[in-house]
């Protein structure tokens, strides 16, 4: 079961944590996986091309980002990714859970 | 780009490797054929085994394969052999 956490203040995402394993399939062919991998890195990517001013932390089977600043572009991009990852959660509830903190 | 996909960055079980192993020939139905106290015609094979896990007794020869035949017909009979083997005989006796 891969978790989402997310943190919010003042009407947007402060903090975005993804870890765990999807566990839908072995690995090369965890299509949850596949998803919500390729989502995370084109979110870090994005924030980090477009200088959205976010903290990003890459580990093992975990993703990390912090948004303390106050740019329109890093909370169009997190709440982009937020609703990304809601769509697998919709269908795939079984490998992806969502929580806000 | 700073962050380069891995497509199963959250997978976990690494992919299952194929094992070499996996193969095993036939059973050979090794081991008693006939049982003691039966009757055994002359000829017949009384024990398959590999090696003399069983030894020829009276009326009882071994053939190449370490199978022990009967070469009288009678009653077949399992006994010791000294302290820690067995042997097999067949006593004659009308069927």
């Amino acid at each position: 079961m891969i978790r989402v956490n997310i943190t919010r203040e003042d009407d947007r995402i402060r903090k975005l944590t993804v870890e765990g394993h999807a566990e839908m399939d072995d690995a090369g062919k965890d299509l949850v996986c596949a998803g919500v991998s390729s989502i995370m890195y084109g979110l870090c990517n994005a924030l980090d091309e477009m200088n959205a001013g976010c903290k990003i932390k890459v580990g093992e089977n975990r993703f990390e980002i912090q948004d303390p600043g106050s740019s329109e572009t890093s909370k169009i991009i997190l709440s982009t990714g937020y609703y990304q990852l809601k769509t697998i959660e919709e269908v795939y509830s079984e490998f992806i859970k969502i929580t806000e903190v | 780009m700073k962050y380069t996909l891995n497509i199963q960055f959250f997978a976990s079980k690494k992919g299952v490797s194929s094992t070499k192993n996996g193969r095993d020939s036939a059973g050979r139905r090794l081991g008693a054929k006939k049982a003691d106290g039966e009757f055994a015609t002359a000829g017949s094979i009384i024990y398959r085994q590999r090696g003399t896990r069983i030894y020829p007794g009276k009326n009882v020869s071994r053939g190449g394969d370490d199978t022990l035949f009967a070469t009288a017909s009678g009653i077949v009979k399992y006994e010791r052999l000294g302290r820690d083997k067995k042997q097999v005989s067949v006593y004659p006796q009308q069927a």
